[in-house]
């Protein structure tokens, strides 16, 4: 599914650094990374030849991590060179920064040195309006504007902090300090999901031994060697060994409807037997779970469909579900 | 002629059709197992009765996946006869070389009897020594028999004359007391597009004896042999089915 090598893909959105395609599935969009970078909402721009291959490395590498960690995502698959396959959402205009220690507009604002650890990882709000230069919000100014109840707020806000924290720890494994970083969440039908990407344009990752900048911050304060951060950065995370992300998946095969279940009525003819008169129907079926190395829960569920369609399920006389079974700790 | 008869893990029929072959009808007959790459050299292969792989996930569902298989697809795609019984009938639905299902029997019984079965189609390898609407007589052996399909696909099959057999009264009628397992219409076996490939529940190889009270599935195998000897058969290339071509060059029925 490369649609957007075609010239048929239709672009459904063009941001600052990434297009977004329409795919051969309405549920799938295929993310590009372009190598535009972009700073100070859109006033100092740029191109920095593979970057847009870079950043979507690394967001293919830390999507992963977080479903591995139970964490819900937009991510599916790799989608080719500088794109990942994702699932279509509806985005929320907001960014949830959460930050571990002092930095950029935080320090400003309050007068906290750069580099200083907080006692505690803290959580902002912004609204997205380039207009409005994205400005810092609150829970209320979020509710009156429509973007989130207080209880979706609540939910965004617990996967923030879960998402900083799986990160930040995988981080410093790789030798790297996660400062900050900047998360967008998107809806798919009611399911909350980390959208967007994870890359260093959207996050703070200092060198955890000299302090060295690696992100965009070498950008907008003009410090060079942009591409060779994030190649460091890339480079670092891919010299530590991720676990293996194993996905539960459960597929359930029932006898198709209309199809007669032998079964089913014997074990419904037992239950009245036994007193419990009210059992109208019954279908017996099959529980068949899965555990699948895939690099997110849809890529699992996406190839346990497959599975069902070619062997676990006969279509002629069967019909199948497929859930994926939440991980433990997870926060689906 | 020479008959493989194919040995899954479970299957409990091959003997029965061994012997039938190579006893019975005096020609050659080999196993070959599941995990062969080659028919060796066979003009006959037959997907015997029995419980491959347990009837796990369901009956005939796993054993598509043995490596013979591919074998016998290639056979089958280039003409060669492919004779499937009981479980081997379910094996070929499962691998989609022939269409439908074979699920629970309608009344949850396992069914042990013979049947009769009449004869609906001779123009196929495996029936040109019957009389056309001669009624068999054959045991069945199965849990999962009835046979089932969409309604497009049945009137398919009606329409190609590819319904083989059907379950009888010994009068010859068909009628829902003679169906032993609530098949779609009394179906008990059927052949693909080609008529290279039958497959159907009753047992042949048990009824090629006098002591086994009928001798009726004697034919079938007979009428292979024949086929063999025939032009039908001579159009059929084992280099080719060899070579993995699809071209099939069996009669069409």
């Amino acid at each position: 599914m490369n649609g957007a090598d075609s010239p048929a893909a239709p672009v459904l959105y063009r941001g600052k650094a990434k297009t977004v395609y329409g795919t051969d599935r309405p549920d799938r969009v295929l993310v590009r990374f372009r190598d535009d970078i972009t700073a100070g909402n859109g006033q100092k721009r740029a191109e920095i030849s593979g970057k847009g291959e870079l950043n979507s490395r690394i967001s293919a590498l830390l999507f992963s991590e977080l479903e591995r960690a139970g964490v819900a995502t937009h991510y599916v698959a790799d989608g080719g060179p500088a794109a990942l396959l994702c699932r279509l959402v509806q985005i929320l205009p907001l960014e949830v920064v959460v930050r571990n220690r002092a930095a950029g507009s935080l320090s400003a604002r309050l007068g906290l040195p750069e580099g200083e650890v907080l006692p505690e990882p803290i959580v902002e709000f912004y609204y997205k309006r380039d207009d409005l230069g994205d400005p810092l919000v609150n829970r209320d100014h979020i509710r009156i504007l429509g973007i989130a109840s207080d209880a979706v707020l609540e939910r965004i806000e617990a996967i923030a902090r879960r998402a900083n924290e799986v990160l930040a720890e995988r981080f410093a494994r790789a030798g790297l300090t996660l400062v900050d970083i900047k998360l967008e969440f998107g809806l798919a039908g009611d399911e909350l999901l980390v959208a967007d990407e994870i890359s260093p344009d959207t996050m703070r990752v200092w060198d955890a031994d000299s302090g060295e900048r690696l992100d965009k911050d070498r950008f907008r304060r003009d410090l060079g060697g942009v591409r060779e951060g994030y190649e460091t950065i890339l480079r670092r995370l891919e010299g530590t060994v991720s676990s293996v992300a194993v996905f539960t998946v459960c597929v359930r095969v029932f006898p198709k409807e209309g199809m007669l279940d032998p079964q089913g009525r014997a074990v419904r003819d037992g239950l009245h037997t036994l007193g419990f008169p009210g059992v109208r129907d019954v279908r017996v079926g099959k529980a068949i779970r899965l555990d699948v190395v895939a690099p997110s829960a849809a890529a699992a569920r996406d190839q346990a469909e497959d599975m069902a369609r070619r062997v676990l399920a006969n279509p002629v006389i069967e019909q199948f579900t497929v859930e994926a079974v939440l991980p433990q700790g997870g926060s689906r | 002629m020479k008959c493989a008869v194919i040995v899954f893990p479970g299957s409990n029929c091959d003997r029965d059709a061994h012997r039938a072959v190579a006893e019975v009808l005096g020609e050659r007959a080999v196993y070959v197992r599941h995990d062969a790459t080659n028919l060796q050299d066979a003009d006959l292969v037959l997907l015997p009765g029995g419980f491959s792989y347990g009837d796990y996930l369901r009956a005939g569902a796993l054993a598509r996946f043995a490596p013979v298989m591919e074998a016998v697809r290639r056979f089958a795609a280039a003409g060669g006869p492919v004779l499937g019984i009981c479980n081997g009938f379910q094996i070929l639905c499962e691998a989609g070389m022939l269409p439908g299902a074979l699920v629970r029997n309608r009344d949850r019984r396992f069914v042990c009897r013979p049947v009769h079965l009449v004869v609906e189609n001779t123009e196929t390898p495996f029936t040109s020594r019957y009389a056309p609407g001669q009624v068999i007589r054959l045991p069945i052996a199965h849990g999962e028999g009835c046979y089932v399909a969409p309604g497009e696909v049945l009137d398919e099959l009606e329409r190609t004359r590819r319904v083989v057999f059907r379950y009888c009264h010994p009068s010859g009628s068909v009628t829902a007391e003679a169906n032993p397992n609530g098949s779609a219409r009394n179906i008990a076996g059927i052949v693909n597009e080609a008529g290279n490939v039958l497959g159907l529940m009753p047992h042949p190889e048990r009824a090629v004896e006098a002591y086994m009270t009928s001798t009726d599935g004697l034919a079938m195998f007979a009428a292979v042999r024949d086929w063999l000897a025939g032009p039908g058969a001579r159009a059929v290339s084992r280099d080719q089915a060899a070579a993995g071509a699809t071209t099939g060059g069996a009669r069409r029925v």
